[in-house]
């Protein structure tokens, strides 16, 4: 397994303003293409609130999003706003050229210097693996939220992008370094 | 009633001429029950039930075949039976979104079905409101015998005819007819206004066989969207579907997928996935094999692989 940098540039020289705020749909669908759409205009209108308050049965923290339906080339759409967890954000982002000259990138070619110790942790990396030349990413837009769409089905805890947004909550968790005196505190509770 | 009454873009309206407090609707009443607009792809869908004394004689009111009565003379006559103190009358308009979504949805509910449905609905409405319903009479494509049975089943205290042409027959479903044109026919013309056609804008009648119809469906595609007025379209219908797929990008729904058919319900088995043909345009979730099933689960890649 390899592992790869990617240089995330919010501000470049070609972009005369920050990155603006976006607002994102995730609908349930696939498309090869990408293009613009009018979503002001022939999406936006369709959305409705279903049920104000959109708390779900069993769920730990209470969502104060509201249920919305919308519709999409006639089909009718269930979904719900997710806030991205504290410490998150969004980029909507393009490829850039990777090249030698973006900082900390290494141009296509090997470097000795520069150990990955940062994406270290979920790895466990190996020395002598092969290392690939650093990624560019522009941001176009940012986010906090973004509101997911079921086909007819309300949301619901298990659906995919709700999920997406539970590991996020605890990944950071997940990484927390443990102490030894925590496994062994954890061990004597189990014991019980 | 003002057109804006009439305005249904979204989901289903219920319209009532209410006389259930009238002395007669004590008394025994008939029903007639008639739709419009079951056959268009643009806007929405009524139907609609008259109710009056089963003493009274409506059949010098020129109610009869409203097919071929003038649009005006409808409207007029419209006005008439809301005015009556001796009609009433109960509707459903259910809109262009509604039957597409109903069509499309995974349930795959037919347009027959929704047809029952309201049917059942305006039945059971007028018999809440307190009108003592006696008999029922039904216009109906496709097996009469069948739907009387099923009518039957579902209300056992009213006695049912179901035959074509009923509108001819019976007077109180020349009524019903009468109601659900016009309403129709306004619902339409406020959905309009509503999503921004201009007036002058020919739709047509609403059938796909309609050349006015024809030339602004295909005025109206949009790439994305389908069409640039969504709202009016019912993109469960082969005509609508067509021009989508021909013209619109290609966008593939999950829940068709898990169907095994396509949007028109022909049967055919569809493939969902898209061959990640580019390291550019790869899929993100092939990326994600030989991660642990939790990240696969949600589709979660490691970000310096992806792209």
């Amino acid at each position: 397994m390899s592992h790869s940098k990617v240089h995330l540039s919010i501000h470049s020289a070609r972009q005369q303003q920050p990155p603006a705020e976006a607002t994102l749909h995730w609908l349930p669908c696939k498309t090869g293409q990408s293009c613009d759409a009018d979503v002001a205009k022939l999406f936006n209108p369709t959305i409705q609130v279903l049920k104000p308050s959109g708390d779900l049965q069993g769920e730990a923290s209470s969502s104060t999003q509201p249920l919305l339906e919308a519709s999409f080339r006639g089909r009718q759409l269930r979904g719900q706003r997710l806030v991205l967890p504290p410490g998150y954000k969004g980029f909507v982002t393009t490829a850039g050229a990777p090249s030698s000259s973006v900082q900390g990138c290494t141009g296509g070619e090997e470097s000795q210097e520069d150990e990955d110790e940062d994406l270290g942790e979920v790895e466990g990396s190996a020395q002598g693996q092969r290392r690939r030349p650093c990624k560019h990413w522009i941001v176009r837009h940012t986010f906090d939220s973004v509101t997911y769409w079921n086909h007819d089905t309300p949301p619901g805890r298990s659906d995919l992008p709700r999920r997406v947004f539970d590991w996020m909550a605890v990944a950071k968790q997940v990484h927390q370094p443990v102490s030894r005196e925590q496994v062994e505190e954890q061990m004597r509770t189990m014991q019980l | 009633m003002a057109g804006e009454a009439c305005s249904c873009l979204y989901g289903t309206r219920v319209l009532e001429s209410d006389k259930s407090e009238e002395s007669w609707a004590g008394q025994p009443c008939v029903l007639g029950i008639d739709e419009a607009g079951r056959g268009p792809v643009l806007g929405a869908m009524v139907y609609a039930a008259a109710v009056a004394p089963e003493s009274s004689d409506l059949s010098g009111r020129d109610f009869n075949d409203s097919k071929a009565l003038t649009a005006e003379r409808r409207d007029s006559l419209f006005d008439d039976i809301s005015n009556d103190p001796q009609i009433g009358y109960c509707a459903e308009i259910l809109s262009a979104q509604f039957i597409s979504a109903c069509m499309l949805s995974r349930d795959r509910v037919s347009l027959n079905l929704l047809a029952m449905e309201s049917t059942y609905k305006i039945i059971r409405s007028i018999m809440d409101k307190g009108y003592k319903l006696t008999k029922v009479f039904i216009d109906t494509v496709g097996d009469a015998e069948r739907y009387a049975q099923r009518l039957a089943q579902q209300f056992p205290s009213l006695q049912f005819t179901v035959c074509p042409k009923a509108d001819a027959l019976y007077p109180v479903v020349s009524a019903a007819s009468i109601v659900a044109k016009v309403l129709r026919d306004r619902a339409l013309e406020s959905n309009k206004k509503d999503v921004g056609v201009e007036e002058h804008v020919q739709l047509g009648s609403g059938y796909p066989a309609d050349p006015h119809t024809k030339a602004w469906l295909r005025s109206s595609l949009n790439n994305v969207f389908g069409f640039s007025q969504p709202q009016l379209v019912r993109f469960s219908w082969e005509t609508a579907n067509k021009l989508v797929a021909e013209t619109a990008i290609d966008i593939k729904f999950e829940a068709d997928a898990d169907e095994g058919k396509d949007a028109a319900g022909s049967g055919t088995q569809q493939r969902l996935s898209f061959a990640p043909a580019t390291r550019q345009g790869a899929v993100v979730e092939t990326q994600a094999l030989g991660r642990h099933a939790y990240f696969r689960a949600r589709k979660l890649a490691r970000i310096g692989d992806s792209f």
